[in-house]
């Protein structure tokens, strides 16, 4: 008996098999009758990750697909991720940058039928800002000394010092204070049924397999255009794509390989903020020196990299935000002669092996990144190869994720994936700011320290001209220009499949794993 | 086929005693894919001019047959045929490596067993009942996911949850040999416990616990594959025959077939064949069957 799983093994080894061999031939025959999906208003939609909440208080500011369809904030991003007014018909900022007042549409609600009041927003702020390290974005909050709520639609907002982002942190969703009076902000039950003021409702959900949302009647644009969308978590790619072909699924979010396969559905490719990079262990003294970080990022043929590993969608990385309005990065061209002049003004020499070498020793490190993710393996395997042919002696190793979190600071160089499309201050501040070091507990994971970046960073942060702004993140990356604290790679681009007769969908930058693609689906239809 | 004469010559003596049986249809088939499987993970480095895991931006998704790559490339362009060989290396490693351990210590354990007082052999009986009547994958995914994976947890993880059987024959074997005549008259000549064991009863127990040892072998390989392709085994990146099917299992539809086919071939074949020389050496027609 104890052998039936070895059994079950060797047959899924052979059911793959037969499967493979199908795939190619087989695909083609199977589209007949796949474009026929249930017309009754309905998007089912596939999607790999599934959130461990639908909390937005406890997620960043990417939020997933159903997050985003159940809430709203006081601002929102339009198709060019600038702030335009959602829960908020207007605003009005103080000259010196330390006070917002915010006035409410008139007659929101909640989808349970709860007015919607200032009292929520003063909730929420002060929820999230008191929720700490639970609150990914409780870093938001950290000047705001306090939260009034004069009449049931005007909120009161003031500041110790100016914060650039304030408006485009209040996209934040408002949580409803009427639910979560008096309990958690991790309060599970929450996270699974979360009430919000947004287009559509959460009216049922399966974990691990699907969330199911309604339109939401009383949304303040009115009423949305598809009576349901039905979010379904499928984590296998494969799987994905078999679901799509066969009519279980109208929509999908697809690997690059697999967009060439795709027949009878319109392909959406939208750029993201979301890079991939070699981060330093910059507490690492064999990275001290900048010419080898340099000399790093001139042995990368980044051109090579997004076609081979994402097969043309993506675009080779220059800096943190390349994909934004304020990109500027000059960016490293792949240049072996460069990478041999850096190399040998460091003080390095090729050994026997043509791998650089100082007092006798190699520069041998390990170059690792979470080994579930396989496209990130792919960038380590092939990132690999071309720092080998350069003269680095690189070790590609993929970590277990958990043996990673537990190992931050013992990593050597890794392959990292940041990026935000909203206001460049989330993008970047956390990652490359000295005081968010990862042993201060913050996102500085390779703990990077360069007083011109912080100076920048913080002029970024703390003027609303946006001149000035402009002025201090052209400044930002061309520090990181100058002592860079990653190999930059590429961006990714999101893909999804819809259907042909699907209209809305338009393409905006989009988030992390290509969040925010439901970004305006309230005004999503069928023709 | 003349195929039965294989091993009609040998009559190695002790230990060593271990009879082929002539007439098996494909046992010769199956030991030449053998041989061949070892030498060519043997002579992986001579036999291909690529890394494993070098990869080649300008040579992906190959198919087989394509120059210089005859297995083909995969999606990075890593060729296939240079990380089958080397998977090679470590699947039959890993494979062999478990086998032994696993043998040995299964003998081990049941020869202690067919000797010691009452409640030790009952404990040892009771503890591999209490292992038999466990899912062993569900085992073995315990104590990798708690150990992390390598290669070390693999073959541990094998040996933990396979010693029984070749404990409860070698235990059985003693037992029953201790009361066959020549031993009692081994005794009787004056032969030492130890002289006896060792020139007599040993020996007697080596035919089962042959045909359980290839039958381990090929197991191992088989938990190898699926403890890589669950994430838990050889450590990511080190090409196995497991760690390929793993890479590969998110190109099944779109067009890399062959980088699913070809090792997961590679496993079935191997363990056909380690199946029908196991069939070969144990004998008896009762071998177990997967």
């Amino acid at each position: 008996m104890h052998r039936r799983p070895v059994l079950t093994a060797l047959a899924a080894m052979s059911v793959a098999v037969v499967l493979a061999a199908c795939g190619q031939d087989g695909h083609d025959g199977g589209q007949g009758g796949t474009s026929a999906p249930a017309r009754d208003g309905t998007l089912t939609y596939a999607l790999g990750d599934e959130p461990e909440t639908f909390n937005p208080g406890l997620q960043d500011e990417h939020t997933d697909p159903v997050t985003e369809l159940v809430f709203r904030g006081l601002t929102r991003r339009d198709a060019d991720n600038k702030v335009v007014p959602a829960l908020a018909e207007s605003w009005q900022i103080a000259k010196d940058g330390r006070s917002y007042t915010f006035r409410l549409r008139k007659g929101l609600t909640w989808h349970d039928g709860k007015p919607v009041t200032s009292d929520d927003v003063a909730f929420t702020i002060e929820t999230v800002k008191a929720a700490g390290a639970d609150s990914p974005l409780a870093r938001n909050f950290t000047a705001v000394t306090s939260v009034t709520a004069p009449d049931a639609t005007t909120v009161r907002l003031e500041l110790e010092r100016p914060f650039a982002p304030m408006l485009d942190a209040m996209a934040m969703a408002v949580l409803p204070k009427h639910v979560l009076n008096g309990k958690k902000i991790t309060d599970p039950d929450f996270g699974r049924q979360p009430v919000g003021a947004g287009p559509f409702r959460l009216t049922a959900y399966k974990p691990g397999q699907y969330a199911e949302l309604r339109a939401f009647g009383g949304y303040y644009e009115g009423a949305p255009g598809l009576e349901k969308i039905i979010i379904k978590y499928v984590p296998d790619d494969s799987a994905r794509l078999i679901q799509l072909a066969n009519g279980e699924v109208d929509a999908a979010n697809l690997a690059p390989q697999q967009a060439a396969k795709v027949r009878g559905k319109r392909l959406e490719v939208y750029p993201t903020a979301d890079y991939r990079a070699l981060m330093f262990n910059l507490t690492n003294p064999r990275f001290a020196d900048k010419r080898v970080r340099q000399a790093m990022n001139h042995a990368v043929d980044r051109d090579a990299i997004t076609e081979s590993v994402v097969l043309g969608y993506g675009t080779p990385a220059k800096g943190p935000l390349d994909t934004t309005p304020y990109a500027s990065a000059p960016g490293f061209a792949f240049n072996p002669a460069r990478v041999t002049a850096l190399m040998t003004e460091a003080g390095y020499a090729r050994d026997g092996q043509g791998l650089w070498a100082r007092n006798g020793s190699t520069l041998r490190f390990e170059l690792s990144t979470f080994a579930e993710d396989s496209l990130r393996v792919a960038i380590l395997n092939v990132a690999a190869t071309q720092l080998r042919q350069q003269g680095f002696d690189v070790v590609p190793t993929p970590r277990p994720r958990d043996w990673v979190r537990r190992h931050w600071s013992d990593l050597e160089v890794f392959v990292v994936g940041w990026g935000t499309p909203y206001d460049p201050d989330t993008s970047v501040y956390g990652p490359f700011h000295s005081s968010e070091a990862l042993a201060e507990g913050g996102s500085n994971f390779g703990s990077y320290d360069n007083p011109a970046a912080d100076k920048a960073l913080e002029d970024g942060r703390g003027t609303l001209d946006p001149d000035r702004r402009k002025a201090a993140y052209d400044a930002f990356q061309q520090a990181l220009q100058d002592d860079p604290p990653f190999v930059w790679i590429s961006y990714l681009k999101a893909i999804n499949a819809v259907p042909d007769d699907l209209t809305g969908p338009r393409q905006r930058t989009l988030g992390h794993h290509g969040y925010g693609f439901f970004w305006n689906a309230e005004t999503w239809r069928y023709r | 086929m003349p195929s039965g004469r294989v091993g009609a010559g040998m009559r190695p003596r002790g230990l060593l005693a271990v009879r082929m049986r002539p007439r098996r249809p494909g046992l010769t088939a199956a030991l030449v894919v053998l041989g061949a499987m070892v030498a060519l993970a043997a002579a992986a480095p001579l036999l291909t001019p690529y890394e494993p895991l070098a990869t080649d931006t300008s040579a992906t998704s190959l198919p087989p047959g394509s120059p210089g790559h005859p297995l083909g490339t995969d999606m990075l362009g890593r060729d296939l045929l240079s990380r089958m060989l080397h998977g090679a290396r470590t699947s039959l490693a890993v494979g062999i490596t478990a086998a032994a351990v696993t043998v040995g210590a299964g003998t081990l354990i049941g020869g202690l067993a067919a000797v010691a007082p009452r409640w030790l052999d009952g404990l040892i009986a009771r503890t591999a009942d209490v292992l038999l009547s466990l899912p062993l994958l569900v085992v073995v995914l315990a104590l990798a996911a708690v150990a992390g994976p390598s290669t070390r947890v693999v073959i541990a993880g094998i040996a933990v949850t396979n010693w029984m059987p070749v404990a409860m024959v070698v235990r059985a074997e003693l037992r029953s040999l201790r009361e066959r005549l020549y031993v009692r008259a081994a005794y009787g000549l004056g032969l030492t416990r130890r002289q006896v064991l060792w020139r007599h009863l040993l020996p007697g127990a080596a035919p089962p616990v042959a045909a359980i040892a290839a039958f381990e072998v090929g197991h191992a390989i088989l938990t190898e594959s699926t403890l890589s392709f669950l994430g838990l085994g050889i450590p990511p990146n080190q090409p196995s025959w497991g760690n390929l099917l793993t890479e590969a299992q998110s190109h099944l539809l779109t067009g890399e077939w062959y980088t699913v086919a070809v090792p997961a071939a590679a496993v079935i074949v191997t363990i056909v064949a380690v199946n029908l020389v196991a069939n070969a050496v144990g004998g008896r027609s009762e071998g177990r069957s997967w």
